[in-house]
């Protein structure tokens, strides 16, 4: 069965002003969806959501499951770096990953397969002995990508995961997303239009809680004739 | 929930913040049970943990804010409680590994205590003239007290991001509720010769205890004290994530 994600009517209120204003899309297998909006969006209140971070209105259906029906389980499916990329920086790389790996229900050989493969995957090779409190910045980031990903889940949300982190490191994240999204569903938010140009085949637009555009980039350059994704993105806002 | 009371055990003893716990905590024991003068064993004249006893809750009064004070508050300043919550655990079971590994250093630091016990049986004269039933039940009772305090300490450290005022929150209700109430209880005595507030003491309760008496309620009491602070840091956390 191919994975998907419906998201319907979905709404959010924080008292009483509205951070999400039932906003549904749907995503399949194999799309990387960018997230873009101003501070205040609503795109980090989405992640959140879609990670259950928090209590919403509306349903999302992961591959059919209901995120607000099910059991626990259902957050195997889903892989989440948090915006500013938290970490337990006093334990060693590999420890983490074992903590990850374990919250998720890896065990023995099949924790060390995976841990074996993200370190690879993520670049972290040579690292898994370093306390994550004296990796760089580009590595940390890297490590909060391979948490994400150690579990092998059906989506992964990734919430500005190339803040902070210098023009090189930037890249360097790009490809790790671009390598991992094999198979997956990934959604990430960004400020920089740029890096949405550069990963995804798919942006959603969000203002003030609500969607102001869903389409593919390719549709997207097609119907405004090439135009970068800033001028696209001020000429809706505008209208 | 294991996994949660790995991490924290871990956590406890990976850093020289819990080296630097048990050794305050028995050098304070060390001196009031065996060398300030007022207080001594040796002083006491009868073979008897008493003086242990009596002192050990008031130490554990700071001891337990201090090693709860950052099991949440610090989690959320970090951001990291997020990182727990995002994984296929439930809150219960995040809490609960909490809660016990604090519990589980407390008792260690209890259980290391027993070579008091063995001291005073052998010092005791004729050796073993001890009334050992007393310490077992007074053991008990200082292990659901701490449990109590555990419970109460990691409620704090989940209503804020500061470590500091989660010490001081905790450290307080704990003295509250093991002495203060007793001072309630006192004024109210003048107007009343049998108290009802009383009964919600933690000295009412752990006093029983060394006394040698196996009170049913006394132990319920503690229970109670246990599950409640704990709902109540659910419910407070529950009411963050909304």
């Amino acid at each position: 069965m191919k994975k998907n994600l419906k998201v319907n009517l979905l709404s959010k209120l924080y008292g009483r002003k509205k951070a999400l204003n039932k906003i549904s899309f749907n995503i399949n297998e194999g799309e990387i969806l960018g997230l873009v909006g101003k501070n205040g969006a609503g795109k980090s209140t989405t992640l959140k959501i879609l990670s259950s971070l928090l209590d919403f209105e509306g349903d999302v259906l992961i591959s059919g499951m209901s995120l607000k029906n099910s059991d626990i389980s259902i957050k195997k499916k889903i892989g989440y770096l948090s915006e500013n990329n938290p970490l337990y920086t006093d334990l060693y790389l590999h420890e983490y990953l074992d903590l990850i790996g374990n919250l998720n229900g890896l065990v023995d050989k099949e924790l060390y397969k995976r841990k074996q493969l993200v370190i690879k995957l993520c670049g972290l090779t040579g690292f898994e002995s370093k306390k994550i409190k004296h990796l760089s910045k580009g590595y940390k980031q890297r490590l909060g990508v391979a948490c994400a990903f150690i579990h092998d889940p059906e989506i992964l949300i990734l919430d500005e995961p190339t803040t902070g982190l210098d023009p090189i490191q930037i890249v360097e994240i790009r490809e790790l997303i671009k390598k991992l999204s094999h198979n997956k569903i990934v959604i990430f938010s960004s400020h920089l239009l740029s890096e949405v140009n550069e990963i995804c085949n798919r942006v959603i637009f969000l203002d003030d809680g609500i969607i102001i555009l869903d389409s593919s980039l390719k549709d997207l350059k097609k119907k405004y004739k090439d135009s970068s994704l800033e001028k696209i993105f001020d000429t809706i806002i505008n209208n | 929930m294991f996994i949660i009371f790995n991490k924290e055990i871990k956590n406890y003893f990976d850093s020289l913040y819990g080296f630097v716990m048990v050794v305050i905590f028995f050098l304070i024991n060390s001196l009031i049970v065996w060398f300030f003068p007022s207080t001594n064993v040796f002083q006491y004249g009868f073979g008897s943990l008493d003086v242990f006893f009596e002192i050990v809750p008031y130490i554990f009064m700071f001891i337990v804010p201090a090693l709860t004070m950052k099991s949440i508050s610090e989690e959320k300043n970090l951001g990291t409680f997020e990182i727990l919550l995002s994984q296929p655990i439930s809150l219960q079971n995040i809490v609960f590994g909490k809660l016990l590994s604090s519990w589980f250093i407390s008792f260690l630091l209890v259980f290391f205590t027993f070579p008091y016990w063995i001291s005073i049986y052998n010092l005791s004269n004729p050796i073993g003239n001890i009334d050992s039933l007393i310490i077992i039940n007074s053991y008990l009772g200082l292990i659901l007290l701490v449990g109590s305090m555990n419970s109460i300490g990691i409620f704090f450290s989940s209503l804020s991001q500061n470590q500091i005022l989660s010490f001081i929150l905790s450290a307080f209700f704990c003295y509250f509720l093991y002495e203060g109430i007793d001072m309630i209880n006192y004024y109210d005595s003048i107007n009343y010769s049998d108290s009802f507030i009383n009964h919600f003491s933690f000295s009412h309760h752990y006093l029983n205890f060394t006394r040698g008496i196996l009170q049913l309620n006394s132990l319920i009491f503690f229970l109670i004290i246990i599950v409640l602070f704990f709902t109540m840091t659910l419910f407070n956390l529950k009411r963050e994530i909304k």
